[in-house]
């Protein structure tokens, strides 16, 4: 420390933030009469946007636009749809379970082998096969099409670097941007139902495969591109024969990453009339019956969990484990003569054994919840409402004036990066309020700022707790899993019960769904400090107290930050959830346009949901690199 | 234990691959099981799929599951179900043939841009259901019995019927409670024209509406909100209509244009259905069966109870009103 240094070195050493705070006064002042953002671009967007889907609505049947490209390829969609469905319900019921269990055990995990076919017997155990059937048929085709698209690329990206340099930021940006953005444009293009649910899907899932795919032929060894050269092989085989396949298990678990992003908004794509479980979710709810809709939830996390130990057990495949040909062949006979003497016979229906009605009891449950627990949820409901939510959104938006918002988040956004991070945040929200979304921002942010602060109080201790012990971490696992795939209408609207409708439902559903990568990677952090700090700190005598406090947490905190990051994504992707509950903001705004149709507002709302997400992207990310510890020397 | 499974080389996979047997074997599989498929083929080819709407509230479930099942066991149809909201792109898909039948349209809900699908004959009236609906807003019966004011309109002006409603986020205000965007609703523009002290808060979709309405009502607190008849859920939870000042024209067209001068009550509608414009052609005696094809509110609600209250299936329920009333639809069946 310069402790000796006069005024003019403390000017040196303060001055960002005496600039920080002449700025502020002086917006404060002058706009202090000035209500609300200008929203001078209020219908910049939305009047051309209006304009083409009038017109599309209008030309669909007539013009070539729809006629030789939209239409026949929306109905190339439906026929993969159709068949993928038809195919699965016409191979008969025991079949599948069989073949799950088969695959699994290959592996030699026989336990998992257990678990994933029983998982993969559960739709049809509770009479929801046929609904499943559906949403599995739009997975299928959509995993299908992220995958053709996606190894390209992937590829491309990794042989080309130019390539690579301009689909990066479209990656990043594809990755903040909340599924449901892209709803409204595929309503336009395709209309409605599964076909446009399929196609948003696409999109969504798409990132992982691309990145994947590119990370892994970039990991295979130099040598053994050159030695496939040296050889005389032409690029092209050397990337059949050589790289792709070295690359097969990163681009493996780019694949099952993508098929869990597209299992987490399959049941979200029943806002576009997709129908399957989404639809079942909704309507079991509609009729008070708590218990039907999970167990209906349950489906996607028994989907979830049957291609997750399949894909895993594929993927995790060695030779010196692996059975003998003649089993495979014995296993792949069995079957299909299972699928012959089930057709032959006529038993292809899931026999009627249970019923989503065995779950009616939770409902009773329900009610007494709500009955007696009723003092503390909406005491702690009006809590967060009266002290937190109506205070700071009132500040932000009525008593702060819009610049002085700018100005402070840039000048955030300079002091942990730079200047161009600052002019990059300064567009951002500028934009947001010329397209006239400032308020309902705001109104948002507040909520997603409230579900950020509970997500890491919880998530932080429970991750230090986890990273520390491998048990806690194992027992925590599965439920991790379940709060991530679990579609969350199954839990919010016993919370609204509970808590009533209003921003503390989707409040509650955004951290649930936000813990997992929170516990996780704040977990991952703690256990990866090296051993050897650890041993030296013991060694000069600290306590494991201090160990933590001084050693472990230190060395962990910049993945800690890139765990906070993950929450402040994983949040703004229940935005439209809070939306279907009474959080009204950017969330009920999407609901509305997607549901009315309204192409122009949806596509503001989701412009603004998504310059609002690169915003806290870019600058939890750069928080989080200046936590990283100089690199060892 | 598992993760890291995905370091490890399956090359046992690609060995296979590069060899190409078992491609082999897999397509071999494949095309035996679709040569099965086509053997086991159902002998209903000929006759089109038919694919009907509901939108999403339970009394459009239970009229298609009528319809749906009629026409797959008397009629020999296949039939698809999709939910979808009632808007616009519900009539785009109407008219390009994606959708052939919507069997519950309010009409109060028809907007201008809907109206033109009718105009230009794409979209096709086919006649009354045979419900009358009502919009309104409603509130508990206990409201009525311990406030009798608040049983019409003019009661919900004082202050204190705006602070007996009101609720953490609407400060002295009442809170009206709005539903689904998707459903047409006028609640802010009447509340502002009449001068009541209430502020329009949307559930964003009605099982949340429900789940609010299950909440107040079990603790016996106040709620005013956006409903309808004939629903169960007006004898479930005993709600009561609160009428607005009735219908004028002048309102009507306010209500028609979506613009802010709606200060009425909700007409009554007459709640009709609507087919594609290609139906007539595609199956004809599909067409004429949902021409004829009738629901009455006394059948809505001899079946909404079991659906919404008792939680049978909905094609249960269904299939006990088709057995029961085998006199009624034989009618419909040509």
């Amino acid at each position: 420390m310069d402790l000796a240094g006069g005024t003019g070195s403390l000017l040196r050493r303060w001055w960002h933030w005496l600039l920080l705070l002449a700025g502020v006064a002086t917006l404060q002042w002058l706009f202090r009469t000035v209500d609300s953002f200008p929203a001078g671009l209020d219908t910049f967007f939305s009047d051309p946007i209006d304009r083409f889907a009038r017109w599309s609505q209008a030309n669909r049947r007539t013009h070539w636009l729809f006629t030789t490209i939209f239409n026949p390829f929306s109905d190339a969609v439906r026929v993969g749809l159709n068949s993928v469905e038809s195919a699965l319900l016409w191979v008969p019921w025991f079949v599948l379970p069989i073949a799950v269990f088969l695959l699994v055990a290959r592996s030699r995990n026989r336990l998992q082998a257990v678990v994933a076919s029983l998982a993969m017997a559960y739709p049809g155990v509770v009479g929801l096969w046929e609904v499943t059937v559906e949403t599995l048929a739009l997975m299928t085709i959509a995993v299908l099409f992220s995958v053709l698209l996606g190894v390209p690329l992937g590829v491309a990206c990794a042989l080309h670097q130019r390539v690579n340099q301009a689909m990066r930021p479209v990656l990043d940006a594809m990755q903040t941007v909340p599924a449901p953005v892209y709803f409204v444009p595929m309503a336009l293009f395709f209309g409605i139902g599964a076909v446009p649910a399929t196609m948003a899907t696409v999109i969504y899932a798409l990132p992982p495969v691309v990145r994947l795919t590119t990370l892994g032929i970039m990991e295979v060894p130099s040598q053994a591109v050159e030695a496939s050269t040296v050889f005389g092989a032409s690029r092209r085989q050397t990337l059949r024969k050589v790289q792709l396949p070295m690359a097969m298990p990163t681009i493996m678990a780019g694949v099952t990453q993508t098929i869990m992003m597209a299992l987490g908004i399959v049941v979200l794509a029943t806002l576009l009339g997709a129908g399957g479980l989404g639809q079942e979710v909704m309507a079991t709810l509609t009729q008070r019956r708590t218990g039907r809709g999970i167990a209906t939830g349950l489906t996607v996390v028994a989907i979830a969990v049957v291609l997750d130990r399949v894909g895993r057990a594929i993927a995790g495949m060695d030779r010196s484990t692996a059975p003998g040909r003649m089993v495979t062949g014995m296993a792949i006979g069995g079957v299909l003569s299972l699928v012959l003497v089930g057709r032959v016979v006529g038993w292809i229906d899931f026999p009627e054994m249970w019923d989503v009605k065995a779950f009616d009891p939770i409902d009773d449950l329900m009610d007494w919840i709500r009955d007696n627990l009723r003092w503390f949820t909406r005491g702690m409901n009006d809590a967060v409402i009266i002290w937190f939510y109506l205070p700071v959104r009132d500040f932000l938006t009525e008593t702060l004036a819009w610049p002085v918002l700018v100005f402070g988040t840039a000048w955030t956004g300079w002091r942990v990066r730079n200047w161009h991070l600052a002019v990059f945040i300064a567009g951002a929200l500028t934009f947001i309020g010329l397209i006239g979304m400032w308020d309902l921002s705001i109104d948002t942010l507040t909520q997603v700022v409230a579900a950020v602060i509970l997500s890491v109080v919880i998530a932080i201790p429970v991750g230090i707790w986890a990273g520390q012990s491998r048990r806690v971490e194992a027992a925590l696992g599965p439920l991790l899993d379940a709060f991530q795939t679990i579609p969350s209408l199954v839990y919010i609207i016993p919370a609204v019960t509970l808590f009533t409708v209003g921003v503390v439902p989707g409040i509650i559903a955004s951290v649930i769904y936000a813990l997992p990568p929170g516990v996780r990677i704040t977990a991952l952090g703690i256990s990866q400090v090296p051993e050897e700090s650890l041993e030296a700190s013991e060694m000069f005598g600290a306590s494991p107290r201090q160990t933590l406090i001084r050693v472990r947490l230190p060395l962990a905190a910049a993945t800690i930050m890139v765990g906070i990051n993950q929450v402040i994504m994983m949040v703004l992707a229940m935005v439209i959830i809070s939306g279907l509950v009474g959080g009204g903001g950017l969330g009920f705004e999407t609901v509305s346009a997607v549901k009315n149709s309204d192409v122009g507002i949806g596509f503001e709302v989701g412009a603004a949901i998504v310059a609002m997400a690169m915003v806290l992207d870019r600058l939890t990310q750069a928080g989080a690199d200046r936590f990283r510890p100089p690199a060892a020397t | 234990m598992v993760a890291d499974d995905w370091d490890q080389f399956p090359e046992g996979v690609y060995e296979a691959m590069r060899t190409g047997r078992s491609s082999r074997i897999i397509i071999g599989v494949l095309v035996a099981l679709a040569v099965l498929a086509s053997g086991c083929g159902d002998a209903d080819e000929a006759k089109p799929n038919i694919t009907l709407v509901t939108n999403p509230w339970t009394a459009s479930f239970l009229n298609v599951a009528v319809a749906e099942q009629i026409l797959e066991n008397e009629m020999g149809y296949s039939v698809e179900v999709i939910n979808i909201d009632e808007n616009e792109a519900m009539f785009t898909g109407l008219a390009d043939g994606t959708l052939d039948a919507v069997l519950e349209i309010w009409p109060s809900g028809i907007t201008v841009g809907e109206q033109a699908f009718f105009d230009d004959g794409s979209v096709v009236n086919i006649g009354e259901l045979g419900v009358i609906g009502k919009i309104g807003w409603f509130v508990p019966r206990y409201i009525v019995d311990e406030h009798p004011e608040l049983a019409t309109w003019e009661g919900y002006r004082s202050a204190e019927a705006g602070a007996l409603f009101s609720i953490a986020e609407t400060g002295d205000k009442g809170r009206f409670l709005g539903t689904d965007p998707s459903y047409s609703q006028f609640d802010e523009y009447i509340i502002a024209n009449l001068n009541l002290p209430f502020e329009v808060m949307y559930s964003g979709s009605e099982p949340a509406t429900v789940a609010e309405l299950d909440a107040r009502v079990s603790a016996h607190e106040p709620i005013l909100m956006y409903w309808w008849t004939p629903t169960a859920a007006v004898s479930v939870f005993d709600l009561v209509n609160v009428p607005l000042p009735p219908y004028t024209e002048k309102c009507g067209a306010s209500q028609a244009a979506g613009d802010d001068g709606v200060d009425c009550d909700y007409p009554e509608d007459v709640i009709i259905k609507a087919a594609s414009g290609k139906l007539r052609e595609k199956a004809p005696d599909v067409f004429e069966f949902l021409n004829a094809f009738t629901i009455t509110t006394d059948d809505q609600l001899e079946m909404l109870p079991g659906a919404e209250i008792d939680g049978e299936d909905v094609a249960d329920v269904a299939a006990k009103w088709i057995s029961a009333h085998k006199d009624v639809w034989s009618a419909w069946v040509k």
